[in-house]
């Protein structure tokens, strides 16, 4: 019952605008009706002729729409007069039609509501609208859905006629299949012929069923030969119907729903191709005539040169093994052959002149050339410091040289007949405590050096802190070397020296260290009396080779120290003093002094917080390669297989087999050197600072270790306290390791590590 | 209490009800049923695919019950009913990783009703093994990268399983292993491979089920198809066959076979084998079905297009 419209691209729609152009029938022209009557019986002669029967009103028309042009009209007349054959109609095939018209058409058949509504009630009266005009709108039905699964006794009767027609027409004879893909399904019911290039197995009896056709391990090449009759197998048949259930189940299937649906062909055309696929697709057409251009050009051939070797290119580096050396047995073998060796640290007050007295040390030894002296002297006059000369030595650093302050722990080695020294040269500024408290950790003796005019400000400032520092990171032995008595007035002035040495010892002895343990030393750095050698009997100090050795000898009085068999063999410990090229063979290298065990070249080992491994090229101590080297040593070790940023200064490195643990939780026993509160603290070990808090002030002890008060809220300076510190992040430490704690630039306890917890 | 109930089913009336008790003649003995058929005799199947209209493919499976004369109510044994049915191959989720194949998923169920012992609402481990068994068979048979980035999903119910052994010996029939899965194991591929030409997936051949049995009577010779509640199974061994490639893509032995694997491998073929042709002839007379009605709406579409177009062709 539903009606529609037509749609047609009526030119009146679309050009509406151009209406006044176009005059409306019966209002032609005069022009236009003299053209009428010349043209019309030309145009019906030649229609005669074709016997294509038209009226006067139709050429007129196609003359008027073709613009006077006789042929086209007659043409077109002809086309729309005849009736429609054969020819025409493979002719109109051959014109595909357009995407759009086919829609058009797909559209039409289904009835939809146009907008044109004006349209649509064109000419219908808005009231009292005629009965014929009047559309009567039936509701369509809507199928009623199928009862699909379980049927009454009805159904099945319904069923059973069904099955009964089926069988009847079963009966008559099947008809061929009009279809090829129906008539490829009977493939399926019997298996494909055995292929040619397989040797067809010989069937000795007939077998009733089909067998799981057995290949022969090695089927022997033969000439094709024609595959033998196979006995035709009847199988028996296996249908059977179905049961009750099956049948309600399965019965409606037999009936589709029967909604047409609009389906993509539909929309899009139905000319397609039985197979799309079967020439190369336009990307695969692209890239066969690039391919062709590039063999002809001979580009291809220059790519295959360019090409990068796919084999992997064999490591840059060859593997470094171990030789699988027993370090302590070597260890203790050489150790009666070996001279001693020693690290010391020179500390003291910002300009007492230490880093001149270390460059003298190093002169008189020899290790440092009388010619680079002469260099630094003629640089340092330019710069208008000619007394630091020496010390330029030690500072190489550009910043340090300009502003004649050490910045950072320098390194130097020389030797006497009896010992080796490592000098570690710390800074004397109190901005660069921390780097201080990282040299002195690797010392096994401290050089404090005081200068003799200038007691008072040391005494105050970083003397103090660094004696304290010094003790607190476990240096026993400690030599003070009165400085700058060549400039005290008058110079070499006993009286000075005596109350110099009196006060620093007093100090000395408070902060804890042992008067056997110290010795007080005159000397001038920057002329070299009583460091290397005595001063002449003629001048003014002749009276301090009387009762005092040099500054060397002192040295090397306290030089011998034991390592025990017991620290070599114990896994190895090396806190990085510095990281840093060591040149292009070794490209990686880290300083630091081995706290305990051994290393040889080829070892893998951690290095910790980041848990990476590396392993070690090669070994330098005091600037001569090892093939291994035990604890107290301070040796470049040269690393491959690690990356640089897993490496930082204060990381430890350790054997992988037990490799330190990664903590946050700390307990220790600490000296107070100002008052503790549960407070934000900068902890030190060695070379390494972290942020951290004190969590909890556990006990307060006395001299002897036993609690004096559990809990306390305030630990006052100089009482000795447990605590519990909290760490911000994981930092690789053990039990007995010595910490200083620092807030705000100044010392306010150190102690060493009772026990750790993650 | 009430709140303990499972409100997402349908559960149990609140009170008591009394299971009904049949009562069997007394003059009847129970025995335990004996093969009939040939041992190289398969059981009558009925397969029909189409069954459920919603998904893109099904079918349905049966053996037909044994219809001899018994004289208690409880069938001596059970015939078994699989339905299966094949969603897909449809798009994968928006935020599934991208897969060249297609990607195939087997989901098998036994309805809680299937066996003799209540099977629950969550798949148990046995069901999980065929779901397994069961892709193994399909993905030898479908062309995955026919189809990427999408998924297709096979779900199988089975509404009566076979039975592990005869019921009336529980005790020995329960401890003589699973055999009824092999059977199960079976009549799954076989349906799966229906449902799966239903559903127009492309696949390089039909794959069937077939099983074979070693048994402890009869001097321990082989039968096809065995009913579990009728022997006394020694092994047992399932295929999936493709019979126009001579393809096995899925076997499953159970049991100790000894020497005779070979032999038993071969009547498993021979087994699925038997069931092809069921197989093949219903997805071909599922197939000429539907090229029956578009050839028919093939011509209604025809027609009615004829009449609308009256296109005048302009020349010139």
């Amino acid at each position: 019952m539903l009606r529609h419209k037509n749609i047609e691209y009526d030119e009146d729609e679309l050009y509406s605008d151009e209406g006044e152009d176009y005059a409306e029938e019966g209002g032609y022209t005069q022009e236009d009706k003299d053209n009428f009557a010349t043209l019309t019986p030309v145009v019906r002669a030649e229609l005669d002729e074709a016997g294509v029967p038209t009226t006067a009103k139709q050429i007129e028309d196609a003359l008027w729409h073709y613009y006077w042009d006789v042929g086209k009209s007659v043409a077109y007349l002809k086309n729309s007069r005849t009736p429609r054959e054969g020819k025409q109609e493979a002719k109109k095939e051959e014109k595909p039609k357009s995407k759009f018209e086919q829609a058009a058409e797909k559209a039409d058949e289904v009835p939809f509501m146009t907008s044109r509504t004006a349209e649509w009630f064109k000419g219908v009266p808005w009231t009292n609208v005629p009965c014929e005009m009047i559309g009567q709108i039936v509701p369509a039905e809507p199928e009623p859905p199928r009862i699909k699964l379980l049927g009454g006794s009805s159904k099945l009767a319904k069923l059973a006629e069904e099955r009964r027609k089926k069988a009847a027409a079963a009966a008559q004879p099947a008809q061929p299949s009009e279809t090829d893909s129906a008539s490829s399904l009977d493939r399926l019911t019997k298996p494909k012929d055995v292929k040619e290039n397989v040797a067809p197995v010989p069937k000795a009896e007939p077998k009733k069923y089909a067998i799981r056709r057995k290949r022969s391990p090695t089927p022997p090449p033969k000439a094709p030969t024609p595959p033998p009759e196979e006995p035709k197998e009847q199988l028996p048949s296996l249908r059977s119907s179905p049961s009750a259930f099956g049948r309600a189940l399965s019965s409606s299937s037999g009936q589709t729903n029967g909604t047409r649906q609009m389906a993509l062909q539909d929309l899009l055309g139905s000319s397609y191709s039985s197979s799309p696929f079967e020439g190369p697709s336009p990307d695969d057409a692209v890239i066969q005539k690039a391919k062709a251009q590039q063999a002809s050009n001979g580009l291809a051939k220059k790519t295959e040169a360019l090409k990068i070797e796919s084999t992997p290119a064999a490591p840059s580096q060859p593997k470094v093994r171990s030789k699988g050396l027993d370090v302590a047995s070597l260890w203790n073998e050489e150790k009666s052959k070996r001279k001693a060796s020693a690290a010391f640290v020179v500390i003291g007050h910002v300009d007492h002149g230490k880093s001149t007295l270390m460059g003298r040390l190093l002169l008189d030894t020899g290790a440092v050339s009388q010619r680079d002296i002469d260099k630094y002297k003629k640089q340092a006059t330019e710069l208008g410091k000619a007394s630091f000369a020496l010390a330029w030595v030690m500072d190489t650093g550009s910043e340090e040289r300009e502003r004649g302050v050490t910045v950072d722990i320098a390194q130097h080695y020389f030797s006497t007949d009896n010992v080796d020294f490592t000098i570690l040269d710390a800074p004397g500024h109190r901005d660069f405590v921390p780097n201080m408290i990282g040299g002195a950790s690797m010392a096994d003796l401290a050089v404090l050096v005081v200068d003799a005019n200038q007691l008072e400000s040391g005494m105050k400032g970083q003397t103090r802190e660094h004696i304290l520092l010094a003790h607190a990171v476990g240096l026993q032995k400690l030599v003070v070397a009165v400085n700058k008595l060549d400039s005290t007035t008058p110079a070499w002035d006993q009286e000075i020296f005596r109350s110099v040495s009196a006060e620093v010892l007093k100090l000395l002895k408070q902060t804890g260290f042992t008067e056997e343990n110290v010795a007080v030393i005159p000397c001038s750095g920057l002329s070299g009396e009583n460091v290397a050698k005595a001063p002449a009997a003629s001048s003014g100090a002749a009276w301090v080779s009387k009762e005092h050795p040099t500054l060397l000898q002192q040295l090397e009085k306290f030089a011998p120290h034991l390592t025990s068999i017991d620290t070599v063999k114990k896994p190895l410990r090396l806190q990085i003093a510095d990281v840093f090229r060591g040149g292009i063979t070794n490209p990686l290298s880290i300083a630091g002094r081995i706290k305990s065990g051994n290393v040889q070249v080829g070892d893998s080992v951690t290095i910790q917080p980041s848990g990476e491994t590396a392993t070690i090229k090669g070994i330098e101590v005091s600037g001569e390669g090892r093939d291994w080297t035990v604890s107290d040593d301070i040796p470049t070790l040269h690393l491959v297989d690690i990356e640089p940023q897993h490496l930082r200064s204060g990381d430890v490195v350790c054997s992988s087999q037990k490799p330190v643990k990664v903590v946050k939780n700390i307990t220790a026993k600490v000296q107070a050197l100002d008052s503790l509160l549960p407070q934000r603290v900068d902890i030190h070990v060695g070379r390494l600072h972290v942020p951290g808090g004190i969590s909890h002030l556990v006990a307060t002890e006395d001299a002897r270790g036993e609690t004096l008060k559990k809990k306390p809220r305030i630990v006052k300076a100089g009482q000795r306290a447990v605590i519990r510190l909290a760490l911000d992040d994981g930092v690789p430490l053990e039990d007995g390791d010595r910490i200083v704690l620092r807030t705000d630039g100044s010392t306010i306890a150190a102690g060493r590590i009772e026990a750790i917890s993650l | 209490m009430a709140m303990l109930a499972d409100r997402r089913r349908m559960n149990a009336p609140p009170g008591g009800t009394s299971p009904p008790v049949f009562a069997s003649l007394p003059e009847a003995k129970l025995t335990k049923p004996i093969r009939t058929r040939n041992p190289d005799e398969h059981r009558k199947i009925f397969l029909r695919t189409g069954v459920v209209p919603s998904a893109s493919g099904s079918a349905y499976y049966e053996i037909s019950p044994s219809n001899t004369p018994r004289q208690t109510l409880v069938p001596s044994s059970s015939s078994l009913k699989i339905t299966c049915t094949v969603h897909g191959p449809r798009p994968l989720p928006r935020n599934a990783a991208f897969s060249s194949n297609l990607l195939l998923t087997t989901h098998v169920k036994f309805a809680p009703f299937a066996t003799r012992q209540r099977r629950g609402y969550v798949r148990d481990s046995s069901e999980r093994d065929l779901g397994v068994h069961l892709e193994t068979a399909l993905r030898g048979v479908v062309i995955g990268d026919r189809w990427p980035k999408s998924g297709c999903e096979v779900v199988i119910t089975v509404l009566e399983g076979e039975e592990d052994g005869w019921w009336a010996d529980a005790e020995e029939g329960g401890k003589a292993g699973s055999w009824g899965m092999m059977n199960v194991l079976a009549g799954c591929i076989t349906v799966a491979s229906a449902a799966i030409a239903d559903a127009g997936v492309d696949c390089v051949d039909l794959v069937s089920g077939g099983v074979a049995a070693l048994t402890a009577e009869r001097n321990g010779e082989g039968v096809l198809d065995p009913c579990p509640s009728e022997h006394d199974i020694k092994a047992a061994c399932v295929v999936g066959y493709l019979q126009s490639r001579d393809e096995v893509t899925e076997m499953w032995m159970k049991g100790d076979a000894g020497s005779g694997s070979e032999a038993l491998i071969d009547n498993a073929v021979k087994a699925a084998v038997l069931t092809r042709t069921v197989l093949a002839e219903a997805v071909k007379e599922a197939t000429e079905m539907k090229i029956g009605k578009t050839s028919e709406a093939a011509v209604e579409t025809t027609n009615t297009g004829k009449g609308k177009t009256k296109d005048i062709q302009m020349t010139g």
